[in-house]
């Protein structure tokens, strides 16, 4: 469990320590977009940008809190416990969103009344707490500065874009002009309309991905934040959850192959070790409860050899369609036997 | 008797008319994550409502001192902002005492508290004391409108993690489609008929 | 591999087509009362409505490349003329073209094909255009002789009141105002296809002969309508009138015969079919009584379509009751089949609809 957790580390560290600004951008606002792919962040997307105004308004907003709260986060609050450090990130919106409303009521006053009761609601954007927890904590303050400047212009991106469409088709305008659109379709300023358009621009977003990278694709199709998981409770408690809502989308298969491989192969030696212990004729109580536990392993070892077999006699599109983000590593595994 | 009628109606009115996470799209996000995993389901739906309920009702209650008659949004944000967050450090407090003798592991402790985190922080519980404070609603109706939001929420999940079903047992689904688009247009539809019962939604 | 694929396309198309064709044939009918009413422009909106869903379906199958086009089970056409006959005549011609680019493109491309859709695209499309063209889609003309020369223009139209509209606002109607016989010859205003209380009666009669599988959730669903009808009267003047009215406004019965009967959406087993036919028409009363539109039918169809599956179960464990056997989930069957390996090509789709 250690190795696995330490292993998580060092990729989040690598990746921290290694990118630059435009990798930063590419793989926060386009692989990793907070909304077409990690599916954070809807409502204000849904039911607030219904204009180019309004969407622009509240990018800046995200843009500003993101900045402020990850910032503070690298620099101030790692040394406070999570649960507290939640409630902290909440705080840091609030001490953003009401100045900026006050300040905002005097410019445009007629937009904001329109934002409702939805501006508000910025102070508690779950984007925050997903980046602070994912990056700001770990990372430098320069580096958290660059992650929350991406990730907001990702997010901004597929606001403004949402609300430009909208406004076009929805309300038959530009920027509050009237253009051509006679009849538009009112109802696409509904929350239910912001569903249609960003299902589309997800969609578009795969099909750039099935361009670049079609095996990124593949996985999203398959292990995407939307498919269902079962039993993530009761199979192994001792996965590696390291946030639990905001686990890194992307999995490395061949390190983990090369992680289960390693265990199996350590297991063995230990239990040819225990074996020459039992067979000196131990008398002390605890050399035998060593040995009931290397019975229990011996066991469970057993155990995954005859899911193995199952896992081989399956064929793959089977594994693939029939399993959840769970059993990913029964998939690599099923495909690693067979070149034995 | 009014008591109960204004409590029901403005609870049915949330979860039906004007069904939060359809019709107004609050904690959408949420509900879609919650959707994808069923077995968080009943603890998650039970910290929503906890958190909705007392966050509106003593949003309200403080609302009616009268030194924020005159107070403005910006009053707004920071009072219920604040009431929030003592809420949810009260209850984490809780918590963490009440399982301090238990023979709880650290992790699922820290599990616990990420759930407490992510079900308080959340657009569908911050939204009803503003919704309260639009509409002006009256104390029993400021239950019945917490109630209504964390059922509201059941609801939405429930509907979605079915639809979720239906995608994934679906393989004609087109491969751009497939996972989180097809998510979305499922939700965008069944939104869209919800959205039926108002014609628009009313909650800005 | 492919070539079975092929063979199951085409087998499943042929199956989808069966079924279509009988919708269609109904659906003339239809047509041809609106011609009778309303003169040659009702069919050029329901050919323009036709020809766009056909159209973006053809080019959903090249984009796609599938090689037996789906575009051969008929359903867009389907989909388009329904989208089309629900309207009133008087609405421009761009208005149904709308409705059924979205119910290709939103309701039907995102899920696959006709067999696969979670929802009927037809609801879907009209429930877009009551959002979007509220005074459109519920301005109905008047029902004159000189109406019928008009071919692509709208201002010969008169407006009159629907029988919905009177409904939903809940006075008390003299039985002078409305003569029975046009309620029912369908001389009233409202949809151009949808109004006719005779020739749906007849429509229903050819489903108890050709469809009756699917007939009972239709049945079903008329049943909780009437009766909600004869019980929460919204007429003062009395029941039996109430009946009939609450039957022929709006597109009440022509949703019932076409849409909640979709084998596709609906549940599969005839127990949890009536079932389903029922709570949808107590739904569809619910959204006509509490609703903010006139006319909710479609919203309320579309709910009931993503409810499908738990009325699947709940008719199975009444059946199993019925028949005093416990209730075993079929789940648990289905993972216990998995689990007992060398299941390769079973088929995903486990809901294995019979058309």
């Amino acid at each position: 469990m250690r190795k696995q957790k330490s292993s998580i580390d060092k990729v989040v560290k690598k990746e921290s320590e290694a990118s630059s600004f435009k990798t930063e951008m590419f793989t926060e606002a386009i692989v990793q977009n907070p909304v077409l792919v990690s599916t954070i962040g809807l409502c204000p997307v849904v039911a607030i940008s219904t204009t180019l105004k309004s969407a622009i308004l509240l990018s800046v907003i995200t843009y500003l809190t993101m900045i402020f709260s990850q910032v503070l986060t690298a620099s101030l609050l790692k040394k406070f416990p999570q649960w507290t450090r939640v409630a902290l990130y909440t705080l840091c919106g609030m001490a953003i969103v009401a100045p900026y409303m006050l300040f905002m009521q005097k410019l445009f006053p007629e937009d904001m009344i329109a934002l409702g009761i939805y501006l508000p609601l910025l102070t508690i954007n779950p984007l925050i707490t997903r980046q602070c927890e994912r990056v700001a904590v770990k990372s430098t303050v320069k580096h958290a500065f660059v992650n929350a400047v991406s990730s907001a212009s990702g997010y901004s991106a597929v606001l403004i874009m949402t609300g430009l469409v909208r406004e076009i088709f929805g309300s038959g305008k530009i920027w509050g002009y009237n253009i051509f659109i006679n009849h538009p379709a009112t109802a696409l300023t509904n929350p239910f309309g912001g569903f249609i358009i960003i299902g589309f621009m997800a969609v578009a977003l795969r099909w750039y991905f099935k361009k670049i990278d079609p095996q990124y694709a593949e996985e999203l199709a398959i292990h995407s934040r939307t498919s269902i998981k079962k039993s993530r409770y009761n199979k192994d408690k001792t996965s590696n959850e390291k946030i639990d809502e905001n686990e890194p989308q992307r999995f490395e298969p061949n390190k983990e192959i090369e992680k289960d491989i390693d265990k199996k192969e350590e297991k063995p030696e230990l239990e040819i070790k225990e074996n020459q212990v039992v067979d000196q004729e131990p008398e002390i109580e605890k050399n035998q409860e060593i040995s009931e536990k290397v019975a229990a392993e011996n066991k469970k070892i057993e155990f995954t050899s005859q899911e193995l077999e199952e896992l081989m006699s399956k064929s793959l599109d089977d594994i693939i369609n029939g399993t959840t983000n769970e059993n990913q590593n029964d998939v690599d595994l099923g495909e690693e036997v067979p070149e034995k | 008797m009014s008591v109960i009628v204004q409590f029901f109606s403005a609870a049915l009115y949330i979860i039906f008319v004007q069904n939060l996470v359809f019709s107004g799209g609050y904690g959408s996000s949420e509900a879609i994550r919650t959707a994808a995993r069923p077995r968080q389901l009943a603890l998650f739906a039970v910290m929503v409502t906890y958190f909705s309920t007392v966050t509106s009702l003593l949003c309200k209650l403080i609302w009616l001192i009268p030194i924020f008659k005159t107070a403005d949004a910006t009053i707004a944000i920071v009072t219920f902002t604040l009431v929030l967050v003592v809420v949810y450090l009260i209850t984490a407090l809780l918590i963490l005492k009440t399982l301090k003798g238990s023979g709880w592991k650290q992790e699922e402790k820290d599990r616990l508290l990420r759930q407490a985190g992510v079900s308080a922080f959340n657009t569908i519980v911050f939204a009803v004391p503003f919704i309260n404070q639009r509409v002006a609603y009256t104390v029993p109706e400021a239950i019945g409108a917490g109630i209504g939001a964390g059922v509201a929420f059941i609801i939405a999940t429930m509907l979605i993690h079915e639809g979720m079903k239906k995608i994934e047992s679906n393989n004609e689904i087109p491969n751009c489609f497939k996972g989180t688009p097809a998510v979305f247009m499922y939700i965008a539809i069944l939104a869209m008929a919800f959205t039926g019962f108002s014609g628009k939604s009313l909650f800005f | 591999m492919q070539e079975i694929d092929v063979q199951k396309i085409r087998q499943e198309n042929k199956q989808t087509r069966d079924y279509m064709i009988d919708m269609l044939i109904m659906l003339s009918a239809t047509t041809i009362m609106a011609v009778f009413h309303y003169g040659i422009r009702s069919l050029i909106m329901v050919a323009t409505s036709i020809a766009t869903a056909v159209l973006c379906e053809s080019s959903i199958d090249l984009l796609r490349k599938r090689n037996p086009h789906r575009i051969g089970d008929l359903s867009s056409i389907f989909t388009g003329a329904a989208i089309a006959l629900m309207l009133p005549a008087s609405a421009p011609i761009w208005l149904a073209p709308i409705g059924s680019v979205f119910a290709i493109a939103v309701a039907k491309l995102p899920f696959g094909n006709a067999r696969t859709t979670p929802f009927v695209p037809a609801a879907a499309g009209f429930a877009f255009l009551t959002l979007s063209y509220r005074e459109l889609v519920f301005t109905y003309p008047s029902v004159r002789a000189d109406v019928k020369g008009l071919v692509t223009g709208q201002e010969g139209f008169v407006s009159g009141i629907s029988v919905a509209n009177m409904l939903s606002q809940k006075t008390s109607i003299g039985t002078g105002i409305i003569n029975m016989m046009d309620l029912f010859v369908g001389k009233v205003p409202g949809p151009m296809g949808a109004s006719c209380l005779f020739v749906m009666f007849g429509l229903f009669m050819y489903m108890l002969v050709r469809r009756s599988s699917e007939w009972i959730t239709s049945a079903g669903f008329l049943a909780a309508c009437s009766i909600l009808a004869v019980v929460f009267p919204r007429v003062l003047t009395g029941r039996s009138i109430s009946l009939v009215m609450e039957l022929s406004s709006g597109v009440l019965f022509f949703s019932a015969i076409f849409f909640i009967s979709d084998p596709i959406t609906s549940p599969k087993s005839q127990m949890s079919r009536v079932i389903y036919g029922f709570a949808g028409g107590v739904l569809t009363m619910i959204f006509r009584y509490f609703g903010e539109f006139e006319e909710g039918v479609c919203f309320a169809i579309l709910i009931m379509n993503a409810l499908s599956s738990y009325f699947e179960t709940l008719g199975e464990k009444i059946n199993n009751r019925l028949n005093n056997k416990e209730y075993k989930p079929k789940d648990k069957k289905e993972k216990k089949q998995k689990k007992s390996k060398n299941e390769k090509d079973t088929p995903k789709d486990e809901r294995g609809y019979s058309l």
